[in-house]
């Protein structure tokens, strides 16, 4: 039987051109390839196709694919996940921006803290021991709430302010006071530290009055509505 | 790839596995070039491509703790890609009416249109003859669209990207005898097409010697 007669397959010619026969198939197929013009023809035809195809133009790229890093709306299945707030299941929850809102949580606790202390103190100031109102040794202060105040003097730097007669610390009531590292340290009793602030420069003045921290009543106002945002805070961003 | 580009990469994807969104868009730098240009090959339209290869980065991230090291990161986000393709492809077929635009949405050229243009070429051999016309790469991108999405996804990675057969089957999830076969049923089918159309293609290009 003439050679001839027998061709190799399309799939045999197309991988021919890709290298990809085996050596058996190349021992068979390879004397012949050199020698039929039907198979050199067809070989051709396909190299020619390739080239076509080789020779199409990359397109140009319309816009970048990168994913948004702050809105990421497909978490990966974690294998050793990133929790940076470790109050949730992370991969359920859109991601914001954590440290916005573990900010925000970090505030709404504070506030309901000192809410609570307030509140605390009010009542106990309604209670017998008047003593409580006057400007106390403001000895609770005793640590830190140092960066409580930003707004504008509100808040005098305060607690080591024993002697700072006028007013060791002024309305701590700002939530603002996100320093985070304070408010555990008050004991709800009522040596809460008169906030009589006198010396007030004040945009603070309206708020002042009606929350009037020197009078028991006003303390468990103030008080209430602190914890009560706090909280309200709280629970709201952690649902997010 | 060179081992200390490979190490790199394995460092971003290990990064992106534990949720580092910076990580893996630099993956995303590396990768998008390509993975749009299989999609558009596949699918023919810009925009689509476009949505279809961002859903692919979104799938490829979302799934990234299920690539295994050691195996061709390319393969596997491109698999993601093709499959995404496939699925649309298939979709619009099924229901062409709901698409809102066609895939393709160019028109046939008309034939003495891209014998006008063909005529421009410079002389056999001139490097400018290697350069496509618009009609040209409208005729094989059709003739591309044609083809069975298996056929289809074995000829626009093997011809176009340059990938390996080891490749494309990790990216098929086939072996390499499917492989063979798929690439060569595909590459049969085009120059059926083309020849057809062989009034079309520059000198160079002819499929049928005279």
């Amino acid at each position: 039987m003439a050679k001839q007669d027998r061709h190799p397959t399309i799939e045999q010619l197309s991988a021919y051109l890709d290298g990809q026969l085996s050596s058996q198939e190349l021992s068979t197929w390879d004397t012949h390839l050199n020698m039929c013009q039907e198979c050199q023809q067809t070989l051709a035809e396909l190299r020619a196709t390739v080239a076509l195809l080789h020779a199409l133009p990359q397109p140009g790229l319309p816009r970048s694919f990168m994913l948004p890093v702050h809105n990421v709306v497909a978490r990966p299945a974690p294998v050793q996940p990133l929790a940076p707030i470790p109050l949730h299941a992370a991969p359920r929850r859109r991601a914001w921006s954590f440290s916005i809102q573990g900010m925000v949580r970090t505030v709404s606790t504070i506030a309901a803290i000192l809410g609570i202390v307030f509140l605390l103190s009010g009542l106990i100031g309604i209670a017998p021991a008047r003593g409580g109102a006057t400007p106390t040794s403001g000895s609770a202060q005793s640590q830190t709430a140092p960066a409580l105040g930003q707004q504008g003097g509100a808040i005098t730097p305060s607690i080591h302010g024993q002697n700072k007669s006028p007013t060791p610390n002024a309305s701590v009531r700002t939530p603002a006071a996100a320093s985070g590292n304070h408010p555990n340290e008050r004991p709800p009793k009522g040596a809460v530290p008169t906030f009589a602030q006198t010396n007030q420069p004040n945009p603070w003045q309206f708020l002042i009055h009606v929350f009037d921290v020197s009078t028991p009543g006003g303390r468990a106002l103030l008080g209430g509505v602190l914890l009560v945002v706090g909280l309200a805070g709280f629970v709201f961003f952690r649902r997010l | 790839m060179s081992q200390s580009t490979r190490e790199y990469e394995e460092q971003l994807i290990v990064r992106s596995q534990r949720g580092d969104v910076n990580a893996f868009n630099l993956l995303v730098l590396r990768y998008q070039q390509t993975v749009y240009g299989v999609v558009f090959r596949m699918l023919g339209n810009p925009d689509v491509a476009a949505d279809v290869t961002q859903d692919a980065f979104i799938a490829a991230f979302r799934s990234i703790s299920t690539y295994r090291g050691g195996s061709s990161f390319r393969a596997w986000l491109l698999r993601i890609a093709s499959n995404l393709a496939c699925d649309h492809w298939r979709r619009v077929q099924r229901h062409p009416a709901d698409s809102l635009e066609s895939l393709t949405d160019e028109d046939e050229p008309h034939a003495s249109d891209i014998l006008s243009t063909l005529a421009i070429t410079g002389p056999e051999g001139n490097p400018e003859e290697r350069l496509l016309t618009q009609e040209l790469q409208a005729l094989l991108q059709r003739a591309i669209e044609q083809l069975p999405l298996d056929q289809r996804v074995a000829v626009v990675l093997c011809d176009i990207e340059g990938l390996s057969y080891e490749e494309i089957a990790e990216a098929t999830k086939t072996n390499l005898g499917t492989v063979r076969s798929r690439i060569a049923r595909g590459r049969g089918r085009l120059r059926q097409y083309l020849s057809e159309h062989r009034e079309l293609l520059p000198r160079q290009y002819r499929l049928n010697k005279d």
